[in-house]
């Protein structure tokens, strides 16, 4: 297994159960004291997204820090490609989230992990066609990619629809 | 003033709440009476904003809910479960609570802590309170902010006898202040000392 799918995997099974705990419970009573629906939407956004990108900048530097003590070569850092992994492990986590507004969350977290692990292993992917954009995970390869623009364009709107999506669900969803 | 206007909710197939029309005005107390899965509970969450209903329209003081407002703009709830956070103190607890609206000082926690019967001094996490003690604080959590609306849930269950004369001291109290309340319970005799109107419930409908 490559080193990279570690990443993918633990950090999407950070706090798991995030959503249920957060709209039930304890948590009711700060729901039906904000203003709306909204606020709270976003509310749990933020702090689920920052936590698991936060891990996931912990573990880059930690990386960083085991490649520097084995004496690996640290810069120049590829800057462009890494930015356009950490993008896609952004879009990967709003997807989880937005997907954790409607299923059980392992079911979610089966479902998304099996999703990236099928899209990277796939071999012979032509990268100027933009059927591969389905595949996005791929980014997260960003070396492999000879396009990084329409990826970039592609992984901002999946985000924007993702997030919109997330917050019309919300807005409807049982807090039960 | 509450109203309820053929109000109609089902889940999977199955209705929980069936063209429910009624109104609650302030300073009342009113009573939902009826056997586990009537729709009691529903029926306050759906005043709380905590569900979306199928068909039908709540208006609290002329804003339709979940139109013109998500959530009543001034609400205490108890609902099934105490709502606390295990790993604080009493006081802790209530004044996260409090930073959300900004309309009740620690003052007003203490107060509310010590008329459930309670210590606000506790250092002791609520993990480590009885269940009796959990339902007090749970109490003391929907009155701090003098709400205009409180909706509970079976507020006395877990409570000892004096308790449960405590608790229905303050909602006197809370009904006299001018709060609308709307209780759900078992219990016969809270709503019979409790309740101007008391409602019964059965398969969606109310009585």
């Amino acid at each position: 297994m490559r080193l990279w799918l570690f990443p993918i995997i633990l950090t999407t099974a950070i706090q798991l159960d995030f959503i249920n705990t957060r709209l039930h419970g304890p948590y009711a009573q700060r729901i039906v004291r904000q203003a709306g629906r909204r606020i709270s939407y976003w509310q749990l956004y933020c702090h689920r997204i920052l936590s698991q990108m936060g891990i996931l900048i912990f573990l880059l530097l930690v990386y960083t820090l085991t490649r520097a003590i084995r004496q690996f070569p640290l810069w120049p850092l590829d800057l462009p490609n890494l930015a356009l992994s950490l993008m896609t492990f952004l879009v990967l986590f709003s997807i989880q989230f937005l997907i954790s507004l409607y299923v059980s969350p392992l079911i979610g977290y089966l479902g998304l992990n099996i999703y990236v692990l099928v899209s990277l292993s796939i071999t012979g992917i032509d990268y100027r066609s933009p059927w591969t954009l389905i595949l996005f995970p791929n980014a997260l390869m960003a070396s492999r990619i000879s396009q990084p623009g329409s990826y970039w364009l592609t992984l901002g709107l999946v985000l924007i629809a993702a997030l919109a999506w997330g917050q019309r669900r919300f807005e409807q969803m049982d807090l039960i | 003033m509450i109203e309820v206007k053929q109000i109609s909710k089902a889940i999977k197939g199955q209705p929980i709440l069936d063209r429910i029309s009624v109104n609650f005005e302030a300073g009342y107390i009113y009573g939902l009476r009826g056997k586990n899965g009537a729709g009691k509970t529903m029926l306050l969450r759906a005043i709380a904003g905590l569900i979306n209903i199928d068909t039908g329209k709540i208006i609290i003081n002329d804003q339709t809910l979940h139109d013109e407002i998500d959530f009543p703009p001034s609400l205490g709830i108890l609902i099934e479960n105490d709502n606390l956070l295990p790993e604080h103190t009493a006081m802790r607890n209530l004044q996260l609570l409090a930073r959300i609206k900004k309309v009740a000082s620690d003052t007003d926690i203490e107060t509310a802590i010590r008329r459930v019967g309670l210590d606000p001094a506790d250092q002791r996490i609520v993990k480590k309170f009885s269940l009796g003690m959990r339902q007090r604080l749970a109490i003391a959590q929907a009155i701090f902010e003098r709400p205009d609306l409180i909706l509970l849930d079976e507020p006395t269950n877990a409570i000892d006898t004096d308790g449960v004369e405590q608790v229905r001291e303050i909602l006197l109290a809370e009904k006299k202040r001018g709060a609308t309340i709307v209780i759900a319970s078992h219990s016969q005799e809270d709503l019979a000392v409790l309740a101007d109107v008391v409602y019964e419930m059965a398969e969606g409908h109310l009585q």
